[in-house]
């Protein structure tokens, strides 16, 4: 396939994007979509800690929907998927309360400005010809960023080979994403600097062993996962 | 994680800066907190792998076997160091999508 993506000669770590109007059109309303869920949710944290920001997440997702297109329900369900927009706010404690709080109202701000910043970016410069390294890293931040949301509202797995029957809109505009992203990885792969010296002698060794059994971060089992 | 797309390319671009250099005076002896990334469904591959290197610095083989474990194991353990440090390498990979947590050591 011909790349979307190439150097640009004139901008080093810039690029030269090369997308049709309707890819265009795309990159330009899903993660105007995705930003608007995520200013709800500013807006509501803005008003002090305490707050259980979660409950405010699954409030914009309910309100806004998936990515507001009705008309393509998914697998027959309901199209709404409150916690879709979670997988965008990890935890970062699993067993300990008071620490994932703290976290929370430390980290959060922070990271919903850095999504917030990259999807509007990519809104913003969708019909751009050519983006810096800067526009670049943030296309990938948004475009990771909207396949979390999409993926997670279409539970996506690992063992998914194909949808049956009608495949949902949302699906190929999450495999669209996917192909693009790919291509972004590798331009920013061959742009990565050599690995710092040392740096692979502090990779720490795994106390816990062998394979949990591919199970995910709260233990419940992992849907093909395991060689 | 999920593999999509082409091989890897041999373009040429400006170097991306790493954003923290390791810094290894300070490690201590035994390590208190462990960075851990979990499996996930939606994730590339390649992607993991890019995300590995540019904040840690890790070589390409390094990261790709992190990235390797994360698929097959269900989670690798990619940083460590006092609780601080960790959860800022948390937040850093949160930034990026993937789903880290931090786990204290010994536990």
């Amino acid at each position: 396939m011909k790349k979307r993506i190439l150097a640009d000669k004139s901008q080093p770590g810039g690029c030269v994007v090369r997308l049709s109007a309707p890819e265009r059109a795309l990159l330009r309303e899903l993660p105007r979509q995705i930003e608007a869920m995520l200013a709800t949710i500013a807006a509501g944290t803005t008003g002090g800690p305490g707050q259980d920001s979660s409950v405010v997440i699954d409030a914009a997702a309910e309100m806004v929907g998936p990515y507001g297109s009705p008309e393509a329900p998914m697998t027959g369900s309901a199209p709404v998927v409150p916690s879709a927009l979670r997988r965008l706010f990890p935890p970062a404690y699993t067993r300990d309360d008071e620490a994932e709080l703290n976290y929370v109202h430390m980290a959060r701000p922070g990271l919903l400005e850095h999504h917030r910043e990259a999807l509007q970016t990519l809104a913003e410069t969708a019909n751009a010809k050519k983006l810096d390294p800067v526009q670049l890293q943030r296309w990938m931040t948004a475009l990771n960023d909207v396949r979390l949301v999409l993926g997670t509202a279409l539970d996506v797995r690992e063992d998914m080979d194909a949808f049956g029957g009608t495949m949902p809109v949302q699906m190929l505009y999450y495999q669209y994403l996917s192909g693009l992203q790919s291509e972004l990885v590798d331009f920013l792969c061959s742009g990565l600097p050599e690995a710092v010296p040392g740096a692979d002698d502090l990779i720490p060794d795994d106390p816990w062993g062998e394979p949990l059994g591919g199970l995910r971060w709260d233990g419940t089992p992992q849907p093909g996962a395991g060689p | 994680m999920t593999e999509t797309g082409s091989s890897a390319t041999a373009q040429t671009t400006a170097p991306v800066e790493v954003e923290r250099p390791a810094s290894d005076e300070t490690i201590e002896v035994d390590l208190p907190w462990l960075v851990v990334v979990w499996n996930d469904p939606i994730n590339l591959m390649t992607y993991v792998t890019f995300v590995f290197q540019k904040l840690f610095g890790y070589s390409r083989a390094r990261a790709h076997k992190l990235m390797l474990d994360v698929h097959y194991k269900g989670r690798a353990v990619v940083s460590s160091g006092p609780k601080e440090r960790a959860e800022m390498d948390v937040n850093r990979l949160h930034q990026h999508g993937l789903w880290a947590t931090m786990e204290r050591s010994g536990t």
